[in-house]
């Protein structure tokens, strides 16, 4: 009797959440797919069109595959360089060196600010013609660019301030390294490993889980990227900015193509579904879980 | 040996310092620009030749009828009650899940875990929808009630990870005491969970604080602005007449995250590594 | 509870009707039932409110959005404090910003019912609007007894302002294109045009700024606008229109190619400033620190902006450039802007009674001054000339095309996706992605009909 009344209990105790779920995750997801399938404007009943909208983008739509490499691009670059240096950083820093606190926290301020406005309208003066990092770069003898009118740079820019904000995924990486024990190392030096050895065969499998959890929420992230795009560059020049998130947003906003932007939506949820799948399939050859990774 | 080692220190030391030179730049060029008049902004010089607190004075000012105390205020109506209701809501949650064996339990907590990988693009267009049939747009509603019911996943997930970490046995003892359960999550588990809750309360002060994306879609009514509107609303209005106005008030935009950061450190990059460390 | 709303309802009009002034007898079909579906929406609030407008001080609040640069920011504002004081029970609030994105924020509003209640619409959205929902906005001739339309011409609002019947906005200036040129730049370039400039002249001439000084370029223009020059470029050579009625192209991928081509040469050879640089200032290029600097020499743009430039005596207006011969002139003669009131506005009165001062009252003609081009009505023009208060360059820039005015677009079918194209295939030509002007043509040619196609079958 009592057991059972536990039972509900748990229940009682999820119940607002699995109102939300249902309220503000399942029913959009279901709305989006069937909108998906729908010429949906708002103003006028949605109609069936079958997968023409789908056809549409991945056939005749000018921008679509434009945007998908760019897109890619995108992720391809922030993603590892966000990771490559927030474990370089981490492990310099879990050298025990003094200050540890001071720089822990320097590095972390980017991260706390960086999704804001503030910091993409500040971005965009530093990158302008007459801008703070002409100024720097002619110092060094190279000539004055136009960063964000060029297609070529524009998209680089953006990068960079993504990648500037690597701060969360170090100090995520820092404590997983904070619990890789010492005897480990002590034992291997021993044996004469070298400090290549040393981080490939240990430290690297040690935090694996974690770079698995960066790896997917960093991924997932990137694919979705709107406000600096949208901020700084407008997603031009030459739609050389114009991520997936632009289009989705300028679809469904600006041309009222509801329905299209729906299939726009679930072609990158598609997508980024895969590639998680692809990253947990391939998990179980690197990630290494010392407690069986149990719940 | 040991000379090798201070030799690896020194270097070590260099390169954080200049990691750390390059990533400060931007926000100590921000912050003496902020000081410049608008016909220096673009000059080399990181330090302002005359000091003003024009920017600030006259950007303060906004646009037409609305001062940034309107901005500001109006960030505080939209991002409070969201903080307040995540914590709440997000800890009950966790508590239920932390603490009791249910029917589907295995199968709920997967989907949450789940909903946290879910993008957030394929909700974007039926959300919108939904929210102007119920008549919530140009409210804080879609930002609020989402929060009162879970408050996301990530929330839900940090706090189960640190209840795991509260011995059961106070419980126990609680419940043999005639506590019931939900006296138990107020007066038991809740105030050892003071860490989670402050890292929670940063942590959804700070992303609401930053979200463009919501307010850009929902909020279209000038009075209704926050910050982040604001700003950008500054920056259409006038370009190229005032860039220290802007960049003033991009700054005064960011100060109460900065504070808060710095204040709350520990909850910020211990607390969240700890819970966040063993996903 | 519907009841309750619908008395309420019927009450605050009554309300309204009284305070405004208006006389009752407007309360006619057309706008009861959309402020009732908006009263029901809005709930609880919706009451409180209504219960306050019994009080004979009725609180009356308006949003008025715009885009435009800082005098037409100023000036509106002040028209907003005079007509505030006239009428202290109403309450404009103002919102405004650059022209960059104000689209998107509209039709997100629009779609989302959250919009002002007096917009300030550029006409060729009308369209794309007027499609999506015809019902949008209201019919400003049902308010006839709020707002005078005596001054405007009834042929400018049907060419421009009525769709299905019904008048949906009201054109807030007279507006050309025109060529507005520094005779600073000009004089240090050596360039002078006679009476009729044609393209190739203006090309031959405009060379010069660059090759006297390398970081000088006689066009000022970001992609919005070039893709105007290139436009008009294919009017005056074809005398057709772009898009034709039926939802096809009505010019040929040659012809297309032409107006490509001398697009492409006015970039290549450094007669406009590069898109690497303008594309900062995208939707301002005023905004540029040479455009007052005199290192740019002019712009081909609407008259309504032709008070953006602190050239002081040297600004001029020249007409526009023509291709020898051409039969039409190409030069648009359009509003402005228009103004709209939305059909969603819980005080349609008193939102009419604003325009009606913007349009047709001295004082509110003073404040705005000519910051929305040359007033739409024969009594403003005529006021702010006897005051001063007209920009000598809009106003021959009117002049000048009035002359010969080009032959109206036709916007039903051309919608900001098609013009958004038509634009983005310009930028990708001056990028250099395409092997020539063949090759964007071509491309123009073929994605501007699918959409159109796709359009088209969308409508039915």
């Amino acid at each position: 009797m009592k057991k059972k009344m536990k039972r509900n209990k748990g229940l009682f105790f999820i119940l607002p959440w699995i109102i939300g779920l249902l309220w503000f995750q399942m029913y959009p997801f279901v709305m989006s797919l069937y909108y998906s399938f729908t010429n949906y404007t708002m103003l006028k009943e949605p109609k069936l069109v079958g997968l023409t909208n789908y056809v549409r983008l991945l056939t005749s739509d000018m921008e679509f595959w434009p945007s998908m490499k760019v897109t890619a691009i995108y992720a391809l670059v922030v993603v590892p360089c966000k990771l490559a240096f927030a474990l370089i950083i981490a492990m310099l820093l879990n050298k025990n060196v003094k200050g540890i606190g001071m720089f822990r926290t320097l590095y972390y301020l980017p991260s706390i600010l960086g999704g804001s406005i503030a910091i993409a309208v500040v971005w965009k003066i530093l990158f302008m013609r007459d801008g703070a990092v002409n100024h720097l770069l002619s110092g060094l003898g190279i000539g004055p660019r136009d960063w964000l009118g060029s297609p070529n740079t524009a998209l680089g820019t953006i990068c960079i301030l993504s990648v500037w904000q690597f701060g969360s995924s170090m100090v995520l990486f820092l404590a997983a390294l904070k619990q890789v024990p010492a005897s480990l190392y002590e034992a291997a030096i021993i044996d004469g490993a070298n400090r290549f050895q040393c981080f490939f065969k240990i430290t690297l499998p040690m935090i694996t889980s974690i770079l698995f959890f960066n790896l997917i929420m960093q991924m997932i992230n990137a694919l979705q990227e709107f406000t600096s795009a949208f901020v700084i560059t407008g997603g031009g020049p030459m739609k050389s900015t114009y991520v997936l998130g632009m289009k989705l947003y300028t679809d469904a906003f600006k041309y009222y193509k509801m329905g299209y932007a729906s299939a726009l939506s679930w072609i990158m949820f598609l997508i980024i579904i895969c590639l998680s799948m692809l990253v947990f399939k391939s998990s179980s050859a690197w990630v290494y879980y010392e407690d069986g990774g149990e719940f | 040996m040991s000379r090798k080692k201070r030799y690896h220190k020194i270097i070590s030391y260099c390169l954080l310092t200049a990691v750390a030179v390059i990533m400060l730049y931007p926000l100590v060029w921000m912050l003496f620009a902020s000081f410049k008049g608008n016909e220096e902004i673009f000059r080399a010089s990181l330090l302002p030749e005359t000091w003003t607190l024009d920017g600030y004075r006259n950007g303060w000012k906004g646009s037409g009828q609305y001062t940034y105390a309107t901005f500001f205020k109006n960030t505080f109506l939209m991002v409070l009650p969201m903080v307040i209701f995540t914590v709440l809501s997000a800890s009950f949650v966790a508590f239920g899940f932390a603490r009791f064996k249910f029917w589907g339990k295995k199968f709920f907590f997967a989907l949450m875990m789940g909903c946290m990988m879910l993008p957030n693009a394929v909700m974007i267009i039926p959300r919108y929808i939904m929210f102007r049939n119920m008549g919530w747009l140009d409210t804080y509603l879609p930002f609020i009630v989402p929060c009162v019911f879970g408050g996301g996943s990530f929330f839900i997930f940090m706090f189960i990870q640190f209840f795991r970490g509260v011995p059961r046995e106070l419980d126990e003892s609680a419940y043999v005491d005639g506590c019931s359960s939900i006296m138990v999550y107020f007066r038991i588990v809740m105030p050892l969970a003071k860490p989670a809750v402050f890292s929670a309360m940063i942590f959804q002060f700070m992303w609401s604080w930053n979200d463009f994306f919501g307010p850009l879609l929902y909020i279209n009514n000038v009075s209704k602005y926050p910050l982040a509107l604001g700003l950008r609303m500054s920056m259409d209005v006038n370009m190229s007449i005032s860039w220290n106005n802007i960049i003033a008030m991009a700054l005064v935009s960011i100060i109460p995250l900065v504070v808060l950061f710095f204040c709350a450190q520990k909850y910020f990059v211990e607390g969240v590594a700890a819970t966040g460390i063993k996903g | 509870m519907r009841k309750k709303t619908a008395i309420l309802t019927a009450g605050a009009i009554l309300m309204a009707g009284l305070l405004s002034g208006c006389q009752k007898q407007a309360e006619d079909s057309g706008q009861a039932p959309a402020a009732e579906q908006n009263r029901q929406e809005e709930g609880t609030e919706q009451e409180a409110q209504a219960d306050q407008e019994t009080d004979s001080q009725e609180q009356v609040t308006l949003r008025f959005s715009w885009w435009g640069g800082d005098s037409r920011h100023e000036a509106t504002l002040e028209c907003i404090k005079v007509f505030e004081e006239e009428n202290p029970n109403i309450k404009i609030e103002a919102e405004y910003g650059g022209f960059d994105g104000y689209q998107d924020k509209i039709s997100a509003s629009l779609s989302g019912q959250t919009e002002a209640d007096i917009m300030q619409l550029d006409q060729p959205w009308m369209a794309t609007f007027m499609a999506q929902n015809p019902d949008f906005f209201l019919n400003i001739r049902d308010y006839a007894d709020c707002i005078s339309l005596d001054g405007f011409s009834e042929d400018f609002l049907d060419d421009f302002c009525v769709y299905a019947d019904k008048l949906v906005s009201l054109p807030t200036g007279t507006n050309a294109l025109n060529l507005l040129a520094n005779q600073a730049v000009m004089d240090e370039a050596d360039i002078t045009f006679s009476d009729v400039i044609t393209w190739e002249d203006f090309y031959e001439q405009g060379k010069k700024v660059n090759e006297v000084n390398p970081e000088n370029y006689f066009i000022n223009m970001d992609n919005g606008i070039a893709f105007y020059a290139t436009r008009i470029y294919l009017m005056q050579l074809t005398n057709r229109q772009l898009i034709n009625e039926d939802y096809t192209l009505g010019v040929t991928v040659d012809e297309m190619e032409e107006a490509f081509a001398y697009t492409k040469k006015l970039y290549d050879d450094k007669v406009i400033i590069p898109y690497e640089e303008s594309m900062i200032f995208k939707g301002a290029p005023q905004d540029n620190p040479k455009w007052n600097n005199n290192q740019l020499g002019c712009w081909l743009n609407w008259s309504s902006q032709a008070d953006q430039q602190q050239w002081g005596e040297n600004a001029v207006s020249l007409p526009y450039p023509c291709i020898e011969g051409a039969e039409n002139s190409g030069v648009l003669v359009r509003p402005s802007q228009v103004l709209a009131v939305s059909a969603n506005c819980e005080h349609p009165k008193e939102a009419m009674k604003f325009l009606d001062f913007m349009f047709n009252q001295e004082a509110g003609i003073l404040a705005l001054k000519d910051c929305r081009s040359i007033p739409p009505t024969e009594k403003g023009r005529k006021i702010l000339e006897e005051n001063g208060l007209i920009s000598e360059q809009a106003s021959r820039a009117v002049d000048l095309a009035m002359a010969n005015p080009g032959m109206p677009e036709l916007d039903v079918p051309n919608t900001t996706e098609v013009q958004d194209t038509f634009s983005a295939i310009i930028e990708k030509m001056i990028y250099g992605q395409y092997a020539g002007p063949r090759e964007a043509a071509e491309e123009a040619h073929k994605l501007m009909s699918d959409m159109l196609a796709t359009v088209k079958a969308d409508m039915e």
